[in-house]
């Protein structure tokens, strides 16, 4: 018996001694890649404040097919910045562009990291306006939008997963055919999005992200052209590829 | 695995590549009240059309609801899109009413059912003289569980003398509906069309293109895709099939046979109570010799079977005016025409139709009805503005993808 416990108490020692030792190396090992401190757009882990990140890219979008039925489906064209400031702050900044249709967004977020994993807390404020003139009108669209979003992070190996989830509000929406104002509506929630991003370092530090994005929304600002007048919401999928610079 | 990246992207895109038809299902009664009941006599039906106010339940439907027969549904219209497709019957001059009720701009929708009792309209309804008051009382649920929401309609008033002794023209896109509209048909299909007078049209525009081998059919795009047909061997611009293989090979989304314009015509004429029809012209090369042969034979039978039905040849380009005036005595041929008045009086149109955004050009339309013609304009969809041109604008008729709210708008004039 006393020789059962006494197995019992070395099982349980060496049991210890490994499980405080599996983190010690895992920690180990990814601080090695840590401190290659890849290039990210999610990932933050600058020692120096008001460091800047870019990125220019595309995005191939599937619009409702109850809105666009058989118009011309073109890229979003994309910039995307980043500039870090003291105590954990950070200003982003983007530009999206289907040159009738385009969105500036800019706003604060707050981003914490430690060794491998960051998490990122912002509040975008974006304008979107577009313009195109057909059958003899000029259509125009305004809009304010708001984005509260969230990311999670993790480094492994030289790939950084991130997770993103953001919420959409519409401030304020107009859209007008010559000088018939054809829709306008306010404070409304507009839905929800959920993405997945990939970056890996393909050589020396350029660095390759791709974004799988599903936006869950009723008003779609890049096929304002549509007009459409359905009041539901619909999954937009996007897949999306930028490099940062 | 050099480049993880790569691999996991390709695993997502085909995850999440695949493509299903979404539709709006129509709600039916587990246990019908109509059970038992007998069909109301034609003689009837009108007594139950007109104005009604809604009781408790105005923040869903609105103040007041259109109730009108539209061939063999009672057809409620709201103003803000919901529409109600309902049957009826009698038993000891109770009326029972039932069927489910659908928001046109949203997938919303959910069972009714009603009951005009005896006392309250029944009797005098069944035994066909104008009742002093009808009252509606039933309740509506939403989805196929239960109706468990109460709600009341009180006849206000028939419909004016406006609206009766003027003939406007619910025209309705695509044969009657959009796939977009969630419908359980498809759109440009003869189902369709026995399908959208229920939403309160009294007619149509339908989609026409030329195959190969010169045969007129309903399809509104130039490609076979899976947003307007089931997944099937043919890709590709449609118009390069023969009628055959189109006919053999292509299902429309909901699985009906894509109709030729014969097909169609000839079921509208046959077998709705539908009073225009608007062929938008797809092709503009020698397509007019295709179509008109078949809108003349058309009209003649409907003619023979006693019938007005209007059915207009659609001049939307420039290319399609010179495609119709290659057609010997071209004047003669009824046509609507989307352009200026000047190439109105050209094509000797019988409809000028401008597009909606133009503005109720009130100088124009009064021009056109002068010279004897009919103006309807295209494609007007937000409430708001039907509202505003039915109540400002001169129009005859306007084509739109949500005819119950045309409907509203039109009958509640006064």
């Amino acid at each position: 018996m006393r020789n059962w416990r006494n197995l019992s108490r070395l099982l349980l020692l060496i049991l210890l001694v490994m499980a405080g030792y599996i983190p010690v190396s895992a920690q180990e090992v990814n601080s090695i890649y840590a401190k290659e401190k890849m290039p990210s757009l999610y990932l933050l882990r600058y020692d120096t404040i008001t460091h800047y990140k870019a990125s220019i890219g595309f995005s191939m979008v599937q619009p409702p097919k109850d809105m666009v039925e058989t118009a011309i489906q073109a890229p979003l064209f994309n910039f995307h910045g980043i500039v870090t400031l003291p105590w954990k702050f950070i200003v982003e900044g983007d530009v999206t562009s289907l040159i009738v249709s385009n969105q500036i967004s800019l706003g604060p977020g707050i981003n914490f990291s430690k060794d491998n994993f960051g998490l990122k807390l912002g509040w975008d404020a974006a304008f979107v306006f577009g313009q195109l003139k057909q059958f003899g009108f000029n259509n125009t669209t305004k809009a304010w939008l708001q984005y509260p979003n969230i990311s999670a992070s993790y480094q492994w190996n030289k790939m950084i997963f991130t997770l993103k989830a953001e919420a959409i509000v519409v401030s304020w929406v107009e859209t007008k055919t010559g000088e018939n104002q054809l829709s306008t509506d306010r404070n409304f929630f507009n839905g929800y999005s959920g993405a997945f991003y990939l970056e890996q370092r393909l050589h020396k530090n350029k660095v390759l992200v791709i974004g799988f994005k599903d936006s869950y929304v009723k008003y779609y600002w890049p096929v304002w052209l549509t007009f459409s007048t359905f009041n539901r919401f619909y999954h937009v999928p996007e897949i999306s590829f930028s490099w940062i610079l | 695995m050099r480049y993880p990246i790569l691999y996991i992207s390709a695993f997502i895109i085909l995850a999440v590549s695949c493509n299903k038809v979404e539709d709006v299902p129509v709600p039916v009664a587990k246990d019908s009240i109509l059970k038992g009941t007998n069909s109301l006599e034609v003689a009837s039906k009108p007594l139950m059309e007109g104005i009604y106010k809604v009781n408790s339940a105005s923040s869903v439907f609105g103040d007041t609801i259109v109730v009108k027969w539209t061939r063999e549904k009672l057809s409620f219209a709201c103003f803000n899109g919901i529409y109600f497709v309902m049957d009826a019957g009698s038993l000891n001059s109770d009326i029972s009413i039932e069927g489910y009720w659908r928001d046109g701009y949203s997938d919303g929708t959910g069972l009714c059912a009603m009951t005009i009792a005896k006392a309250e309209g029944g009797n005098e309804i069944v035994n066909e003289i104008t009742p002093q008051q009808i009252i509606m009382r039933g309740a509506f649920g939403y989805g196929d569980d239960t109706t468990d929401q109460t709600f009341t309609l009180t006849y206000i008033r028939p419909f004016s003398d406006k609206v009766k002794n003027t003939k406007f023209n619910v025209l309705a896109h695509r044969a009657g509906g959009r796939t977009s509209d969630r419908l359980p048909v498809s759109e440009n299909s003869i189902e369709m069309i026995n399908w959208t007078e229920r939403l309160g049209s009294t007619g149509i525009e339908v989609d026409v293109r030329i195959t190969r081998d010169k045969v007129a059919f309903l399809y509104h795009d130039a490609d076979i895709n899976i947003r307007l047909t089931k997944k099937g061997p043919l890709s590709g611009e449609i118009k390069a099939y023969s009628w055959q293989e189109l006919s053999s090979y292509v299902r429309l989304i909901h699985g009906e046979k894509i109709p030729t314009l014969e097909e169609a015509l000839t079921f509208v004429v046959d077998s709705t109570n539908l009073d225009f029809v608007y062929l938008d012209m797809k092709e503009d090369k020698e397509a007019m010799a295709v179509v008109i042969p078949i809108q003349q034979k058309m009209l003649h039978r409907a003619h023979d079977k006693g019938r007005t039905v209007t059915i207009v040849v659609g001049i939307p380009s420039t290319a399609v005016l010179n495609d119709l005036m290659t057609y010997p005595d071209y004047q003669a041929i009824p046509s609507l025409c989307e352009l200026t008045i000047d190439d109105v009086r050209t094509a000797n149109s019988i409809v000028w139709s401008p597009r909606w955004t133009m503005g109720t050009q009130i100088d124009l339309v009064e021009q056109m009805h002068s010279e004897g013609k009919t103006a309807i304009c295209w494609t007007i969809d937000n409430p708001a503005w039907i509202r505003d041109y039915l109540n400002n604008g001169h129009f005859d008729g306007l084509l739109t993808n949500f005819p119950s709210v045309v409907t509203y708008y039109h009958y509640i004039q006064k």
